[in-house]
C-alpha cells in the first residue's frame, strides 16, 4: 500500500488525519521496513525546514512536535554541516528561522584569543564548551535500528528457554575466524533474527555489567550495542547480546568490546558469515 | 501498575497466549510486536521509548482476555490502541515540565566551539570516505530547494541507475558511516 510524502511529513509533524494517523502507526509497528521510509520523510522534513519551505503553522509543529528529542537534534546538526562542508544554498533566512541552528562565525569570540592575556582561560573555555555542546548534539547518534536493539538488549538473556530458539554465535577471542565450536563460518540463511552472541571474556569482568560492543563488517558501518551483559559460565565470564540479522550480512566480521573508557580491553573476536 | 519485569510466568503466559497457541511461534511474534511499538516511540519522538513498550505491553497483557483472536481486529491494532493512549499521556506530562530551550541559553562559545570541533572531524571523516561516495554526499546536499532539488536529485539516482529507494538508503548508509566517524574522532580529540 502506497502512502503520500505529504501523509508521512504531517505525520511526523503531529497532523495527521485519525485515518491516517492509525494507517502509519500500524505500518510501523507491523512492517519493520517501513522505518525506513519513515527516516527518509524526516531527513525531507529537515531539508525542507532548513529551506525555508515550510509555512508558518508547519514551522511552529516542526519546532514543538517534531524537534523535541536529541536524536533528530543531532540529524539537523548533521545535515547543516554537510551543507556547509558542500557550500550549500541554505538560505540566511532559514538559518535564522532555526531555533536549533548553527551560527555562522562571530569574531568576536575568536578576537579573545588575539589577546595574550587571555590565550590560557580561552584555551579552557573552548574545551570546556565544545565538551557541553558535544553532549547537547551528539549524545545520543544511534540509529534507529541501534536504539530498538538498545532496548532489546535490556532484557534479561540470563534464561536459555528463552533463547534457545535463536540462532547463536559463540566467539572466543583471537579465533583467527574460527570460533567455539570449531566452524569457521556461518551461514546468513540459517540465521533467526535476531541473533543472539556469546563472547568468551578472556578478561573478567563485573558479573552484571553493560559494556559497548561494535559488530564491525569489513569495509562498512559498525552496528553498535552499547549495553551488552556480563554472564558468568562454567569457564568464566561471557558477553551475552542480541544482535538483528540484517547487520550481519556475508562478509569478514571483528567484534570489538571497548572498556568504559571507551578504549579497547578484551582481545577483538572474529567470524565469517557467508 | 506494574512493569513488564514485574510480571508473573501466569500473565507473562496468558500475554504469549494472545500471539499463537505454538509457544515458539507466540515468541518470535511477541519479539516482533516490541520491536514494532519502539519504533512507534521513537518516531512518535518520545524520549523514553523503551520505557512506553514495557508500559504497553504491560496494559496489553491486563487486558488480554479483552481479545478475541476470531474478530476481525488484529493484535497490532489491538497493541496500537493502548501505545496511542500511551504516548498522548506521556506528552501530557512532558508539557507540564519545563521545556527545554533551543540555544537561547547558551554561551555563543558554545556554538562556535562545536562547530570547530565537528567541521575538523567532518574533514576528516569525509576525506576517509571512498572518492565516489564522498563526491555523492556532498552533491546530494549541495543542491538547493524546491523543483531544483528533486530534479537534481533524480538525476542523480538515473546517472547511478538506481531507483529512488535505493539511492536513498545508500545516502542514509553513508551519513550513518560518517556519522560514526565523527562520533569516533571527537572521542579521541576531546
Amino acid at each position: 500500500m502506497q502512502i503520500e510524502e505529504k501523509n508521512l511529513r504531517d505525520y511526523l509533524l503531529g497532523k495527521a488525519s485519525p485515518g491516517h494517523e492509525e494507517e502509519i502507526s500500524l505500518r510501523l509497528i507491523s512492517d519493520e521496513d517501513f522505518a525506513a521510509l519513515l527516516e527518509h520523510a524526516e531527513t525531507d522534513l529537515l531539508e525542507r525546514y532548513l529551506d525555508g519551505e515550510l509555512s508558518p503553522e508547519e514551522k511552529a509543529l516542526f519546532l514543538n512536535n517534531f524537534l523535541v528529542d536529541s536524536r533528530r537534534r543531532g540529524l539537523l546538526h548533521e545535515v547543516q554541516m554537510l551543507r556547509t562542508e558542500a557550500g550549500g544554498r541554505t538560505s540566511a533566512k532559514a538559518a535564522a528561522n532555526s531555533g536549533a541552528s548553527i551560527r555562522t562565525k562571530k569574531p568576536g569570540f575568536f578576537a579573545i584569543f588575539t589577546r595574550p592575556a587571555f590565550v590560557g582561560a580561552a584555551a579552557v573555555f573552548l574545551v570546556l564548551v565544545a565538551g557541553f555542546a558535544w553532549l547537547l548534539y551528539f549524545r545520543d547518534s544511534r540509529t534507529a535500528l541501534e536504539i530498538e536493539y538498545a532496548a532489546i538488549n535490556k532484557r534479561d538473556l540470563s534464561d536459555p528457554a528463552r533463547t534457545s530458539q535463536l540462532f547463536t554465535v559463540n566467539l572466543i577471542g583471537n579465533s583467527n575466524f574460527r570460533d567455539s565450536a570449531g566452524t569457521a563460518a556461518y551461514q546468513y540463511s540459517a540465521m533467526s533474527d535476531p541473533v543472539l552472541f556469546r563472547l568468551a571474556l578472556a578478561v573478567p569482568e563485573t558479573e552484571g555489567a553493560d559494556m559497548s560492543v561494535s559488530v564491525v563488517r569489513s569495509g562498512g558501518s559498525p552496528f553498535v550495542v552499547q549495553n551488552a551483559r556480563v554472564f558468568r559460565n562454567a569457564f568464566g565470564f561471557e558477553l551475552r547480546f542480541l544482535a538483528p540479522k540484517e547487520a550481519l550480512q556475508p562478509g569478514r566480521y571483528e567484534v570489538v568490546i571497548e572498556s568504559k573508557n571507551g578504549r579497547p580491553a578484551n582481545a577483538p573476536f572474529h567470524f565469517r558469515v557467508e | 501498575m506494574k512493569n513488564l519485569s514485574e510480571l508473573g510466568q501466569t500473565e507473562f503466559d496468558a500475554l504469549l497466549d494472545l500471539f499463537s497457541d505454538d509457544r515458539h511461534e507466540a515468541g518470535v511474534r511477541y519479539e516482533r510486536l516490541r520491536r514494532g511499538l519502539l519504533r512507534y516511540f521513537i518516531f512518535k519522538g518520545r524520549p523514553d521509548p523503551p520505557r512506553l513498550v514495557d508500559l504497553t505491553i504491560d496494559r496489553l497483557a491486563a487486558k488480554s482476555g479483552q481479545f478475541d483472536r476470531e474478530k476481525s481486529t488484529t493484535l497490532e491494532q489491538f497493541a496500537y490502541g493502548f501505545a496511542r493512549r500511551v504516548a498522548q499521556e506521556d506528552g501530557r506530562l512532558s508539557a507540564r515540565e519545563v521545556p527545554l530551550t533551543g540555544d537561547e541559553g547558551q554561551a555563543e562559545g558554545v556554538v562556535e566551539a562545536v562547530v570547530t570541533l565537528d567541521a575538523r572531524c567532518l574533514r576528516k571523516c569525509l576525506n576517509e570516505l571512498d572518492p565516489a561516495d564522498r563526491k555523492l554526499l556532498l552533491d546530494y546536499h549541495a543542491v538547493g530547494g524546491g523543483q531544483e532539488k528533486s530534479f537534481l536529485r533524480q538525476k542523480m539516482f538515473e546517472d547511478l541507475n538506481l531507483t529512488a529507494t535505493a539511492f536513498y538508503a545508500k545516502v542514509s548508509r553513508l551519513r550513518g558511516k560518517l556519522r560514526n566517524c565523527i562520533e569516533e574522532c571527537k572521542r579521541f580529540e576531546m
